[in-house]
């Protein structure tokens, strides 16, 4: 290395005493090339300076995840508290589900079932004809025991004085029999009449019969059925329901 | 970290100044003005790695200016360091301009101050071409000359890290490396026009 070099660079360093950097200072003034030598080097060590300023800069930005979490905070914040909402109100949610479920549990019943569903049967309405018939009279009377001592002592057990009996024990809640009277009509294969009414009334039979499945199997069928007489009211029996009855037996 | 005891202003200027500080400057730096200044680079136009990289560059830009005594306190660190990023930025915009990207300039309200930023900022590129002549020397020139007149460390000190056989083998290598990186710059033209402007003044 020149001789001239190294004492800029010491001048630069602050390694000379004040004699020789007067000197350096002189020779600097007076020599072009010394002096642009000079500013050079500066600029050399200008840049190492610059170079670890920006090493130890860059090794911040690096160590915090910050810049990216800069941008993202205010995102996140949002998205959290979004999901904090959206949590919140399905935590609301589920609770009100809870709650309806367990109110629907604690409240369905056959007796509730049943006594939603259960309508008297009007003889006058759906015959539209007077009647001449003791057992008739008798039930258009809601005599249900003078329905049941005429059906017992009569001979005619035709499908309606049958129905008419089981709507009777029904009306007393004397469910087993009416089960038993409603099943003698629908495995009547001579006489086809009153065999709508006679599902309908025993699905509901079943039910505080506490013969869950037989009653589901027979709404099934009239749910399933469109033409059906009592199809209208058969949909109306909520398969939630019959399900919460049926867990509870 | 550094959460605790906050500097104000004119204390990060000192911590700036006092290198063991350094650290928690850059750190504060980042948490106290980063969001402001990444959100105007992002509103004219950059995308979030500009906004990063030019904010890096502003507080390198903002720790050069305190270290050589040019940030004088007429205003606070953070309209400085805004005044830079905005100035960095707006050169950059027009570096990519001249490199024939078809950005969109946001040039209206372009700060038209003079002084130390400007200073500062118009041989941006100058500097980052002297940046990679340095990385050119080589790990150890560089370690070297980062130790002596980064770190303030003495020859002695420099021996024990760096595990050189005396002091005179790292005299004579931070010479060398020095001349080395100063041959390197001569032949820069952005350095040469900046050196012949400097010694015509």
């Amino acid at each position: 290395m020149e001789p001239n070099k190294e004492i800029l660079i010491d001048y630069l360093d602050h390694q000379l005493n004040l004699q020789d950097t007067d000197q350096v200072e002189i020779m600097v003034q007076n020599d072009k090339s010394l002096a642009d030598e000079l500013q050079y080097l500066n600029m050399a060590i200008d840049t190492v300076r610059l170079n670890s300023i920006n090493d130890k800069v860059l090794s911040i930005r690096k160590s915090l995840p910050y810049t990216s979490a800069l941008t993202e905070k205010p995102a996140n914040n949002r998205i959290r508290s979004i999901y904090k909402m959206s949590m919140r109100a399905a935590a609301i949610f589920i609770l009100l589900i809870g709650i309806a479920v367990l109110y629907k549990y604690f409240t369905v019943s056959s007796p509730s079932v049943y006594e939603k569903q259960f309508t008297s049967y009007e003889l006058s309405n759906l015959r539209g004809q007077e009647s001449h018939d003791s057992e008739d009279e008798a039930y258009q009377n809601k005599n249900w025991n003078e329905v049941l001592t005429i059906f017992q002592k009569g001979n005619n057990k035709s499908n309606k004085s049958v129905f008419l009996a089981a709507m009777a024990e029904m009306q007393l809640s004397n469910f087993p029999q009416a089960v038993s009277l409603f099943e003698n009509i629908l495995n009547n294969t001579r006489d086809n009449t009153f065999r709508e009414e006679s599902e309908y009334y025993l699905s509901l039979a079943y039910l505080m019969n506490h013969e869950i499945n037989k009653s589901i199997r027979l709404i099934n069928k009239m749910k399933a059925d469109t033409s059906h007489t009592y199809h209208p009211l058969a949909i109306k029996l909520s398969s939630i329901d019959l399900k919460i009855i049926e867990l509870k037996k | 970290m550094y959460r605790k005891n906050r500097f104000s202003d004119s204390d990060l200027v000192a911590a700036i100044l006092k290198k063991d500080l350094l650290e928690q400057a850059i750190w504060q730096l980042y948490q106290d003005h980063a969001e402001i200044t990444r959100s105007f680079i992002i509103g004219k136009g950059g995308t979030e790695q500009d906004a990063d990289d030019i904010f890096q560059e502003t507080i390198v830009s903002f720790i050069e200016c305190v270290q050589k005594g040019k940030f004088r306190q007429e205003s606070g660190v953070r309209t400085f360091l805004i005044s830079i990023s905005k100035n960095i930025w707006y050169n950059e915009i027009r570096r990519r301009q001249r490199a024939g990207n078809r950005e969109q300039i946001f040039e209206m309200d372009r700060d038209q101050e003079e002084g130390p930023v400007t200073e500062l900022i118009n041989d941006r590129e100058m500097k980052k071409q002297l940046n990679l002549l340095l990385q050119d020397l080589g790990e150890s020139c560089k370690k070297i000359l980062e130790l002596f007149y980064y770190e303030n460390l003495s020859m002695k000190e420099i021996v024990s890290q760096m595990h050189y056989e005396n002091e005179q083998v790292v005299r004579n290598k931070k010479y060398k490396c020095l001349q080395q990186l100063a041959d390197k710059i001569k032949q820069n033209p952005l350095a040469v026009k900046q050196i012949n402007e400097l010694i015509s003044k």
